[in-house]
């Protein structure tokens, strides 16, 4: 659904849970736009990725909303909120392993009727993951981890959506991938004009990667701003980014005041 | 020598997953496992433990053959693994999921003074590094996917085992608490356990590991000490990158 205007995502003081009484959102207000790319880092368990399914419909949001330019999308459900234009590229290895690599980004597109247009689309995919041309026909199992994380984003693409939700996008990923990997999601950003919310361990070059960076830390945001000032800041160097060594809990549960 | 490794090969259909591969690891040592993505070091990982079958070569545990024994006979030499993908038990309590693998019914253990006591007070300290300990009575199906990580790698300090091995310890986890679990595989080095890990995170590898092996394409590409290997030219290549 592109427009002219710059799309916006927001997250106004989400609560939310997947079974009652164990409490995983707090409370979590953010804003992204089509421009941006967003990074979520924290320690596990903070609700990173429950940010994500909150936004697709996957959690059970309990107060706030979800809005996307204005609209309310809260508890929409997940194809709804996908047929407005935010793609949800879950966690760990998602393709489908005795599919081939054009089959898996068909699959992204069943939605979709036209199938002309599908296959325009996988066109376009193949010109930004070049390597996914040359394995069309290969079963994706047989890909390497970071050809298969391309795989999964294409997959996503074929909506040709707004925003792309991306959890943990260099899990398992060599060095030189992860970097290659990251590289693909800026230029996503930068001339596809998507907007990205990922959520990253690799907090380092998660943030290097981003415009935005949010800290969450047991269902709340601790701290945001811009991806460089984030780690330029000694606090948050010290408790999420590994440079406190072990008195790192002791120091979180101090901030916490 | 703890491991050796003697022109082991394993082919998936067409495929030479491990070519010829051969190495030793120094023993009482930290040993880190890296390579591309597809370099074969998560097979390795299954030859070794009796996961998949060989094509041909040998493995060598303490100067003995180990290849051909099921996993549970490569466990009861002392040898136990963690995985990539996950596997606690959902609808046990955390500290049940840690004292599953400590229960046995061999008559040798009954004929040994009762360790539960000990047990249980080794996995609350466990859980209370990971930063768990809050959620010890709850079922694992509430954890994140990676505090189930977490979960499982606590799982394999809990067996008295004499060699680790860990698949990815780092991916997913949080680079703070990382550092703490740093200390513990030191700290349970000190005592003598050994460890293999395969890892990707650079930080982790030179900091933790004394020797490091390379894969890549199936074969052996570099071993050496940790400064040597951030120094070879083909390593840099293949894997790190600029």
């Amino acid at each position: 659904m592109p427009t002219s205007e710059t799309e916006i995502l927001s997250l106004n003081d989400i609560k939310a849970s997947y079974t009652k009484g164990v409490k995983i959102l707090r409370s979590v207000s953010l804003e992204i736009t089509q421009k941006k790319i967003a990074c979520l880092i924290g320690p596990n368990g903070a609700g990173k990725s429950t940010v994500l399914k909150a936004i697709m419909g996957l959690a059970n949001v309990e107060s706030g909303s979800v809005k996307l330019n204005g609209e309310n999308i809260t508890g929409m459900k997940p194809h709804e909120v996908m047929h407005r234009g935010i793609a949800y590229v879950p966690q760990g290895r998602t393709v489908f392993p005795e599919m081939t690599v054009w089959e898996n980004l068909r699959m992204g597109g069943f939605i979709i009727k036209d199938k002309q247009l599908v296959e325009d689309r996988i066109q376009e995919i193949f010109n930004i993951f070049p390597i996914l041309y040359d394995y069309r026909n290969q079963k994706a199992y047989a890909l390497s981890g970071g050809e298969q994380q391309m795989v999964e984003m294409g997959r996503v693409l074929i909506l040709d959506p707004s925003f792309m939700l991306i959890d943990e996008p260099s899990i398992g990923l060599a060095p030189k991938v992860r970097r290659l990997v990251f590289e693909k999601i800026i230029s996503l950003n930068r001339e596809k004009r998507i907007g990205v919310l990922m959520v990253e361990q690799n907090a380092i070059q998660g943030l290097e990667a981003s415009d935005l960076g949010y800290v969450l830390d047991m269902g709340r945001v601790r701290f945001s701003g811009p991806g460089v000032d984030l780690l330029r800041d000694e606090r948050i160097h010290k408790l999420y980014l590994g440079g406190g060594g072990k008195d790192y809990r002791k120091a979180r549960f101090e901030t916490d005041t | 020598m703890s491991f050796e490794f003697r022109e082991v090969i394993k082919d998936f259909g067409g495929i030479r997953a491990l070519d010829r591969v051969s190495f030793k690891t120094p023993h009482g040592a930290i040993t880190g496992l890296i390579g591309p993505n597809g370099s074969g070091k998560t097979t390795l990982f299954n030859v070794l433990t009796g996961f998949l079958p060989m094509d041909g070569g040998q493995i060598f545990y303490k100067n003995d053959r180990i290849d051909g024994l099921k996993p549970h006979e490569v466990v009861e030499l002392g040898i136990i693994r963690t995985f990539q993908i996950t596997r606690v038990f959902p609808k046990l309590t955390l500290l049940e999921n840690l004292l599953v693998p400590t229960r046995t019914n061999l008559i040798s253990d009954l004929l040994r003074r009762p360790k539960t006591p000990k047990k249980l007070e080794k996995a609350q300290q466990l859980l209370e590094i990971i930063g768990m300990s809050a959620y010890m009575h709850e079922p694992a199906s509430i954890l994140s996917f990676g505090q189930s990580k977490l979960l499982e790698l606590t799982l394999s300090f809990m067996i008295d085992a004499d060699i680790i091995l860990l698949d990815e310890p780092s991916a997913g986890i949080n680079p703070s608490l990382q550092s703490g679990i740093n200390d513990w595989i030191e700290a349970e080095n000190k005592e003598g356990k050994e460890f293999l890990i395969i890892e990707h995170n650079m930080e982790v590898v030179m900091n933790l590991c004394h020797h490091i092996i390379v894969l890549h394409n199936g074969q052996k590409l570099a071993q050496g000490e940790p400064a040597e290997i951030q120094q070879d030219e083909e390593v840099l290549d293949a894997y790190l990158g600029d």
